[in-house]
């Protein structure tokens, strides 16, 4: 079922690369279908994250205010003359930290995902415009912003690391045992239970894992523009859980893939530059991506309807 | 002796083919068929209820009882056969179908809104309460007041459903039901929490409807009130109607606790003797099994054994009682009773067993990831390689390890269980009514598997309302 949904993504997304190609010269450049990955890493990368949440069957509203805090977090310690992979270190664990919290609440205090990461998501947002007293952190020495606009054989560095990142947390789902536990509670938390699994402690390990990788996301960010500002990821939440929903996991959880997140993010990625080019309205491309989203998961349901039907 | 017979054979002797017994029936059922994938969990149900009748379904749990009342329902959809209401061919598409048609049922969870007070829950479909527009809040009070009146609860109409108690929840439940007015009454199970006197309440309601022209179905774990109540009765196990009573047959059937052990016992099952177990001073129930034995633990009413034992392995509370095995005493998580090489095979697979959407193989390793990793990592190959070993040892019919689970029909399924509880490498093995919605094949398989398993001094703890289906295997049964 899995491997399906794999080959209907991956024919969508040929699919719309050849339409926007057939349109327009510029859309299907080399350098242009990198920009196209480059662009969505951010987002990207908060998706991988999310996909673990989602796996558990829970769902994290706080990565985009995550992101902005430890984006904060970032520049402070890099404006104070920290050496930058300290900085880095400290940015991840900031995010890490809130990522626990949520876990916390949410795996030991029995407390509904979506009230939890809604009270973060005001939480984390509140601390990072009181840090900054709701201005931008700038005037960065450029040693971030140089690491991320770099080019490697030709492409931008934040391909590599998005790439890296998704091999990481590939190797983490389906090649660990940990992964396996998270799949499993969230397929059946009961079972899981039974079994043997400690399911607190694995449902806050996905929270940590979705809060660090807000945090990585907030590293890219923060390089781009060479400061950090406090209303940064916006709606980042939203679109990450888009792209983990268009690559078919299931929000009650237990299904969720790292190469079908990519794969999603992907689509939107492609949707979105291939509207710019074009020239089209982004309101187009929001009406366009809300068909989509819709769409996939009907279209998931009539796939998997025989098999789960049961009662 | 017991005489069965078979009411509705259609190949010899038509009875419900002719018009005049067709539209005399309130409701009758021909070859009704409830499929999920592979597992059948009804087949050819005829089934028929008469007015002025009460015609009770028994089985074991998994039997497809409530299966079959949820189609009756119209809350589940039958794959195929036909259901004819007085007469009539019906679809029953949906809850509000059935009520349409007359159909009202109690379900076993109450379907009652815990949020809402007694007088709104009473007030769904009633005319009185609803206004144009808006309910009609003081109507609705006082239309439940009646209603209670009339069916003897002295409650509150005005209370919240949450503060009743469950005895209470049950008698609204059956109250709302019966205010409805229907001609056909399904109530599942609707005393497993009422005391005597509330019973004694309950069929003196049912005779007054029954009185009326209308029929019930009732569904019961409990002889006596099968005795009590029933026109009519017919034996349902693994989704087959196996045997049919009428009113004069049901007289002379002497009563056990529980139903399941009078039904078809085997010779070999009655000779061995049932030890009657007691708590001691401190409310300890203990229990020897010795390496390589299976006892067979059946409730004889007081206690509910199966979450006793699910107390005992770390899986829920159980006040005021507890259940020790070999010396050891209940423990408080299942993480731990499972470091003691204690697993739990529980009921109802599909909430406490498989994990959904998940591969045969992953479902079998789900205990013994950890073993079979190295630094985390899994071992694939070792993986692999056991999964398959096992799956041919148990006879586990499934096309690859990558198969869903929800592929596998409820016997291989079972297997997949005591598969994964084999890899945790048990000394007790506590299994909760393990061959309910299981086909006779895969019975026997699981039964050889405990068996195989018994020589290699695997012990087994079996709660059963059926003891005799697992009485080949079994060397001690324990009743409390």
């Amino acid at each position: 079922m899995k491997r399906n949904i794999t080959y209907v993504l991956i024919f969508v997304l040929v699919a719309l690369v050849a339409v926007f190609a057939f349109l327009s010269k510029v859309f299907f450049s080399p350098a242009n279908l990198l920009n196209i990955i480059d662009q969505v890493s951010i987002i990207g990368i908060v998706a991988l994250g999310m996909a673990f949440v989602i796996l558990t069957g829970g769902i994290d509203l706080s990565v985009g205010s995550i992101a902005a805090v430890s984006g904060i977090v970032l520049a402070f310690f890099i404006g104070k003359g920290l050496p930058l992979p300290v900085s880095l270190l400290l940015c991840a664990v900031s995010g890490a930290l809130i990522g626990a919290l949520n876990g916390f609440f949410i795996g030991y205090g029995k407390i509904t995902p979506f009230i939890v990461t809604l009270g973060s998501m005001s939480f984390a947002r509140g601390v990072a415009l009181f840090l900054t007293d709701g201005a931008s952190v700038s005037g960065l020495p450029g040693n971030l912003t140089g690491l991320v606009n770099s080019y490697w054989l030709g492409i931008p560095f934040s391909v590599y690391f998005y790439l890296l990142l998704a091999a990481v947390c590939f190797v983490f789902l389906n090649l660990t045992f940990w992964g396996k536990y998270m799949t499993a509670l969230g397929g059946n938390e009961r079972a899981a239970w039974l079994s043997g699994i400690r399911v607190k402690r694995y449902k806050l390990i996905a929270y940590v894992i979705s809060g660090t990788f807000a945090a990585f996301g907030s590293m890219l960010l923060v390089g781009k523009l060479n400061s950090a500002q406090p209303q940064a990821g916006n709606l980042y939440e939203l679109n990450s859980i888009a792209a983990v929903v268009i690559g078919g996991a299931s929000l009650s959880g237990g299904r969720a893939s790292i190469i079908n997140t990519v794969l999603g993010t992907l689509i939107l990625g492609v949707l979105q530059n291939g509207f710019s080019i074009l020239n089209l309205s982004s309101y187009f491309q929001q009406i366009f991506v809300g068909f989509i989203l819709v769409g996939a998961v009907f279209s998931y349901r009539i796939l998997n309807q025989q098999s789960y039907e049961k009662n | 002796m017991i005489k069965v017979y078979k009411p509705f054979d259609y190949k010899k002797n038509s009875i419900l083919d002719q018009p005049k017994a067709m539209s005399q029936s309130l409701l009758f059922t021909r070859k009704i068929y409830k499929r999920y994938g592979d597992f059948t969990a009804l087949s050819d149900i005829n089934f028929r209820l008469q007015p002025g009748t009460v015609h009770t379904l028994v089985g074991a749990n998994g039997a497809g009882k409530s299966t079959f009342v949820k189609l009756l329902y119209g809350e589940l959809q039958p794959s195929s056969g036909k259901i004819f209401i007085g007469g009539h061919h019906r679809v029953i598409g949906s809850p509000h179908r059935a009520l349409d048609y007359g159909i009202a049922m109690v379900s076993q969870d109450f379907g009652l809104c815990e949020n809402l007070s007694i007088a709104a829950n009473l007030s769904f479909r009633s005319p009185q309460a609803r206004g144009k527009f808006w309910y009609r809040k003081r109507a609705a009070g006082s239309a439940a007041r009646s209603m209670l009146e009339e069916m003897e609860i002295g409650l509150d109409p005005g209370l919240p459903v949450a503060a009743l108690s469950v005895a209470d929840k049950q008698r609204v439940a059956i109250c709302r039901a019966m205010q409805l007015k229907p001609r056909i009454l399904i109530l599942d199970e609707p005393t497993s929490v009422l005391s005597a006197a509330q019973f004694a309440q309950l069929s003196g309601h049912i005779r007054r409807f029954t009185a009326g022209g209308g029929g019930v179905i009732y569904i019961t774990h409990k002889m006596p009130e099968v005795k009590a109540l029933s026109d009519e009765l017919s034996i349902l196990r693994d989704g087959e109607i196996i045997a049919a009573y009428n009113r004069k047959s049901i007289d002379e059937m002497d009563i056990t606790g529980y139903f399941g052990n009078i039904r078809t016992a085997s010779k070999r099952a009655r000779q061995k003797k049932i030890h009657h177990l007691l708590p001691d001073a401190q409310n300890r129930v203990d229990l020897h099994i010795p390496p390589g034995h299976m006892a067979c633990l059946t409730a004889s009413g007081e206690y509910d054994v199966q979450e006793l034992v699910r107390h005992f392995f770390g899986a829920g509370p159980y006040p005021g009682l507890s259940l020790q095995v070999n010396g050891y005493p209940p423990v408080g998580n299942p993480a731990a009773s499972l470091r003691r090489k204690i697993a739990l095979i529980s009921d109802d697979r599909y909430n406490n067993g498989i994990i959904h959407c998940s591969p045969v193989g992953d479902n079998i390793m789900l205990a013994a990831f950890r073993v079979f990793s190295r630094f985390a990592l899994l071992r694939s190959g070792a993986i692999k390689q056991e999964c398959r070993q096992l799956l041919n040892q148990l006879l586990i019919k499934h096309r690859s390890l990558a198969q869903d689970i929800g592929e596998l029909s409820g016997g291989n399924q079972q297997k997949v269980l005591i598969a994964r509880s084999i890899l945790v490498d048990f000394e007790l093995l506590l299994l909760i009514e393990p061959l309910a919605g299981i086909d006779i094949k895969g019975k026997q398989d699981i039964l050889d598997i405990m068996k195989a398993l018994k020589k290699k001094g695997k012990s087994f703890l079996v709660v059963t309302s059926a003891p005799e289906e697992i009485a080949e295997a079994c060397d001690e049964n324990y009743s409390l």
